[in-house]
């Protein structure tokens, strides 16, 4: 089957890998419209990456969006409780602003999302399953891993409370800048003790378990209890073969509104941004399945892989040369017979621009 | 192989010294040559020389793994870029300045002119004044002199040019120094060259 999978061109080969991959956990296709009401992201503006969102007038007059976001629009249907759960993979298309064109762009994503009870065992099964997804794409890729806990916890005890006083601070940890953190007043204030772990938590290296330990200068209860938790997932994570794959990172963060437990954001060598993105968000099933129930999800953007790993595809074993005078039914038989043998080929009468092949064959009687 | 995306320039100049200092040199890059692309692959590094208000974005798009670049560019830009030190040197200060003895009118929108429009903007919205902002690529201070505009939003180094044309800086904004940032994938798969060549800057 893998092998099946080789013939296909990039893209192509990802989504079929994973659909076989989250197949194999028991998690169910999902496929949805391609547009939803606006209202939706309206009222969960913060989820989205962007505030801006496509939208157009249906012919009743109700105002409708492309989708930039898909977890909200399986959200919102989500039938979860306590007692059954939801696991649902996807592959869409989303509508976002490039940041340095300023101009929409279609991106291809593909990922899963697990709603209902979620325990330690569901929530390591999601974390495995974005490795997997990275090491489908390339062997060269990084976890990083942290906790919204954390910087719940950190914005508490440093008691942090105005919003441009949390929005520098959070903007800091996030850039990895321990200079201009250290002069924010209420890091200042902080015991020699604190401050100094708050900063070797920032800037540590490696896998980031040091950073953890840096952390326990803290005593926030949200916070500890964060710690240990991630101590929990890396010490399965090592057990399974990971180690050297996942790493803790302070500087990771999604938006506080929605996320509350483990998140993640995966990394190819290849690739100068981030490629897989996920976590816990329990705070936005709430807002549409109430009943004390946990999500969390991850996906992977398969356009933005596209330019980073081209080539190789587009190339004919063989290229057949036929001049005009030649009989259709013997170079049609010609080039079935060389296909036979396994190769590509491609009819031609002469080489074309642009069509590459291995090699070249003359038609002759 | 590290690749640095460093500012024409002397802000530029200063921190090649330093990166020569520790065994990272590639010859006189800022001679007389246009050549903008410099490798020394002994040493494992590549330099590019870009426009200052560059760096950022061949740092954040992964052609250059770490970059020097003023704070200003930082703010007014937003890279999703590392920012992992102050490097303490191209010292100055976003400041607003307007002609000596000027009087704020309070009844109508300020008029700004700067090349730096987001900083200028996120610093009177968070005061609650309206403004209107005049975006100018250079010689900001004509502009209050000429009267397109009540104050201007600059980098002020010493005061020099200010005052040559009558003008005074009537507050601060924020203080600007030359920053190390780094692109975000490659601060993770290339954490030793990275770490061991911020060290080196951090100490300088």
């Amino acid at each position: 089957m893998d092998n099946y999978f080789d013939i296909l061109p990039g893209e192509e080969r990802i989504i079929a890998r994973l659909t076989k991959l989250y197949g194999s956990y028991g998690f169910t296709k999902y496929k949805m419209r391609k547009f939803e009401e606006y209202s939706l992201y309206l009222e969960n503006k913060s989820f989205l990456s962007s505030e801006y969102v496509l939208t157009f007038s249906d012919l009743n007059g109700k105002l409708l969006a492309l989708k930039p976001d898909v977890t909200l629009s399986i959200v919102k249907n989500a039938k979860a409780s306590a007692d059954s759960s939801e696991k649902f993979y996807y592959h869409e298309k989303v509508y976002r602003p490039d940041r340095h064109s300023r101009e929409y762009r279609e991106i291809t994503q593909m990922g899963l999302e697990f709603i209902g009870a979620i325990d330690e065992v569901g929530q390591t099964e999601t974390v495995v399953l974005a490795l997997k997804t990275l090491e489908t794409v390339d062997e060269d890729y990084l976890l990083d891993i942290s906790h919204m806990g954390i910087i719940e916890g950190l914005i508490k005890e440093a008691g942090i409370t105005a919003s441009q006083d949390k929005a520098d601070f959070i903007g800091y940890i996030r850039a990895k800048n321990p200079h201009d953190l250290k002069r924010l007043p209420a890091v200042a204030a902080l015991s020699e003790e604190k401050r100094t772990g708050l900063v070797a938590a920032l800037t540590a290296t490696g896998t980031g378990r040091g950073a953890l330990e840096s952390l326990k200068a803290f005593s926030d209860e949200t916070l500890i209890s964060a710690v240990k938790e991630l101590e929990r997932l890396f010490a399965v994570l090592d057990k399974s073969g990971y180690r050297d794959k996942v790493r803790f990172d302070l500087s990771l963060l999604n938006a506080l509104d929605y996320y509350n437990g483990i998140i993640f954001q995966g990394y190819v060598k290849k690739v100068p941004h981030s490629v897989l993105s996920g976590g816990r968000y329990d705070r936005l099933i709430a807002k549409f399945c109430p009943g004390g129930i946990g999500a969390t999800g991850f996906a992977i953007y398969l356009s933005e892989l596209n330019a980073y790993y081209s080539g190789g595809e587009g190339i004919t074993d063989a290229l057949l040369i036929y001049k005009d005078g030649d009989d259709p039914y013997l170079v049609e038989k010609k080039a079935a017979k060389l296909r036979e043998t396994g190769l590509s080929v491609r009819v031609e009468k002469a080489p074309a621009d642009g069509v590459k092949a291995k090699t070249v064959i003359k038609f002759e009687v | 192989m590290l690749n640095i995306a460093l500012p024409k320039g002397r802000l530029g100049q200063k921190v090649y010294a330093a990166l020569e200092a520790i065994g990272k040199g590639c010859g006189d890059i800022f001679g007389e040559s246009r050549k903008l692309i410099f490798e020394n692959a002994d040493a494992g590094v590549r330099y590019f020389l870009v426009k200052p208000s560059d760096v950022a974005i061949y740092v954040e798009l992964g052609a250059a793994d770490i970059g020097v670049v003023g704070k200003d560019i930082l703010l007014e830009n937003d890279p999703d870029v590392y920012e992992l030190a102050d490097l303490g040197i191209g010292k100055c200060k976003m400041a607003v300045a307007a002609k000596c003895g000027y009087r704020e009118d309070m009844s109508r929108p300020v008029r700004i002119a700067t090349k730096f429009t987001k900083i200028a903007k996120d610093y009177f919205d968070a005061k609650n004044r309206e403004c209107e902002i005049i975006k100018l690529y250079g010689s900001i201070e004509l502009a209050p002199i000429l009267d397109i505009s009540d104050v201007i939003v600059d980098i002020v180094e010493t005061g020099t040019t200010l005052k040559e044309n009558n003008l005074e800086v009537i507050e601060d904004i924020v203080p600007i120094s030359a920053r190390l940032i780094a692109n975000k994938t490659s601060h993770k798969f290339k954490l030793a060259e990275i770490e061991g060549i911020a060290d080196n800057l951090n100490k300088g």
